[in-house]
């Protein structure tokens, strides 16, 4: 691929939102915490929320963001128009963080949650051609449900010692850095963008059998062609291995995994990202995260939460942290509803907004 | 697979393991196998399909899959171990079993559930590895081992003739008359609980 368009360009990055939602508030006040947290996950930045009752047991913290999750989802459905058939997804509470073998933690590579069927696609309102049925990876064998997972987010029930940190990468921000780099343009509107995005997706299920990945990787959804840059790593963990099958399958992975471009990356999953990123975008992982990383560190029963689909996460955690997912979701991302939230998240990163909208109100009220 | 330098003799001990494993499991099949002469090292693998329709939300029948996933994995790692000599640090297993194919067991474990304990997994693959050492120290397992070894080693002589870097054989011809007549049931003892 050519290298062109990315030497000094920046995009913009989604901002991490505290709301603090304590018992004490008043109904004015709680309901303007709930507006902000509704308006932050729309506006397609990370959600922070904090209970602030420090006396609570577990399962009250639980208890409680259960019905201010039900608050913010409703407020999402009422005024952002999010599908009314979404509704909330708790998973069991974590038993650890399982780390590679000498390991005393790990660092999750950015991806979407359940990638096996959630993860960016164009809306049909843009590419009225896509198949809705191309939201469906695979389907043999995931954790847990089958379920289209539009935010994922976690409660944290023990940071580990040092704590955790949570990274989010903009994945509009990476397909128009990928773009760039890949047809020298850097002006392609919304359109360009979502039809890149779609060739890039049907190219990735195309090769299926061949890189045998549940998920697509970053490198899929950013237009690699060659099937070593569709190979999911284990875990996804950074220090991690591939599967014997892919290495036999594509023998070159064994030199992308043993070495990788900007020669500083630990671990073959890590290496192997770095390829992807550098095949895509012309950045090194390292440089990658330059431009792109957003982090945040919770505390212990904070809620972290940010949309699925166009935000990738990324985790550096020590094995004691335990968390509890919990995700806004769907079953069928095909309702005209959806198509239509999924419009308005491409729409407000790519500038074409809505009348008396600047894409900007979550950054606004989070101030 | 042991992505590593190692002779040829215990590559294709290795990959004799798998396919004896893949022979036994009710729940897939070989399929293929695939060698490379790459430029440190040669790799060995053996694909495998699922031959029933499984139940991936069932707890149950999830679990009876991820066990035999995580033996078909550590056996090449079980078939090396020195005969005689117990098990018991995980160090010792990753070192035999190879990175490779230890954290592709650690991650059939860890699809279980929602990221079980460490602990946990490191627990289910002392005791997978000890039983397949423990079967694979009979003389019924040996002969079956050196049998499917011999085969491997035959067939992959066919390159140093040819001159050749990559060979793709069915897996039939590697494992004809293998009768499936060991004790090869695995299954997990900490995790099932803790997905119910």
């Amino acid at each position: 691929m050519t290298g062109t368009g990315n030497d000094n360009w920046t995009p913009a990055a989604p901002a991490v939102c505290l709301v603090e939602w304590s018992d004490a508030l008043s109904e004015s006040a709680a309901n303007e915490m709930c507006e902000r947290a509704a308006a932050a996950l729309i506006g397609g930045d990370i959600l922070q929320l904090r209970l602030n009752n420090a006396e609570d047991t577990k399962e009250i913290v639980f208890e409680k963001l259960s019905i201010r999750l039900e608050a913010i989802i409703s407020r999402m459905k009422n005024t952002f128009k999010l599908p009314s058939e979404t509704y909330v997804e708790f998973d069991q509470e974590s038993c650890g963080t399982p780390v590679a073998t000498f390991h005393k933690r790990r660092f999750l590579l950015p991806h979407s949650d359940g990638g096996h069927q959630s993860y960016l696609t164009p809306s049909r309102r843009h590419r009225p051609g896509f198949d809705a049925r191309d939201r469906l990876f695979s389907n043999k064998w995931y954790f847990k449900r089958a379920s289209h997972k539009m935010y994922q987010g976690f409660i944290i029930t023990n940071t580990g010692q040092p704590p955790g940190t949570t990274y989010y990468y903009s994945l509009f921000a990476a397909l128009e850095l990928a773009y760039r780099h890949q047809t020298g343009d850097s002006d392609a509107g919304l359109g360009e963008l979502a039809g890149f995005c779609e060739r890039n997706i049907r190219n990735a299920l195309d090769l299926r059998s061949t890189h045998r990945s549940r998920y697509p990787t970053i490198a899929a959804i950013l237009g690699a062609r060659d099937p070593e840059f569709h190979v999911l790593t284990s875990g996804p963990r950074a220090e991690s291995e591939l599967w014997p099958e892919q290495y036999a399958s594509m023998p070159k992975l064994c030199e992308m995994a043993d070495a990788c471009p900007c020669g500083t990356c630990d671990g073959p999953g890590m290496r192997l990202f770095c390829h992807q990123c550098f095949e895509c975008t012309g950045l090194s992982w390292p440089e990658f995260r330059d431009r792109l990383e957003v982090s945040a560190v919770a505390d212990r029963y904070d809620l972290l939460m940010g949309n699925n689909l166009t935000l990738l996460h990324a985790a550096d955690s020590a094995t004691e942290r335990t968390i509890l997912p919990v995700c806004f979701v769907i079953d069928q991302p095909e309702t005209i509803d959806y198509e239509n939230w999924l419009a308005s998240q491409w729409e407000r990163s790519f500038g074409h907004l809505s009348a008396g909208d600047d894409g900007k109100f979550a950054e606004r009220l989070c101030s | 697979m042991k992505r590593a330098p190692q002779d040829r003799e215990t590559l294709a001990r290795r990959e004799a393991a798998h396919l004896l494993v893949a022979v036994h499991s009710q729940l897939f099949t070989p399929t293929r196998t695939i060698w490379h002469q790459l430029s440190r090292y040669e790799i060995l693998h053996t694909d495998v399909q699922n031959s029933q329709t499984l139940e991936w939300e069932d707890p149950a029948s999830r679990n009876a899959l991820i066990a035999d996933r995580t033996a078909l994995a550590l056996s090449g790692g079980a078939a090396v171990w020195p005969r005689g000599q117990p098990c018991s640090g995980i160090e010792e297993i990753f070192e035999a079993t190879g990175k490779t194919d230890f954290e592709l067991a650690h991650e059939w474990l860890a699809l279980q559930r929602y990221d079980p304990s460490q602990a946990q997994i490191e627990s289910e693959i002392r005791t997978i590895f000890q039983k397949l050492v423990n079967i694979f120290s009979s003389e019924s397992a040996e002969g079956k081992l050196a049998s499917i070894q011999a085969r491997i080693l035959k067939w992959l002589s066919r390159a140093e003739k040819a001159d050749l870097k990559n060979l793709e054989s069915n897996s039939e011809g590697l494992i004809a008359d293998t009768p499936a007549d060991l004790d090869m049931s695995f299954e997990l003892h900490f995790t099932l609980r803790q997905a119910s």
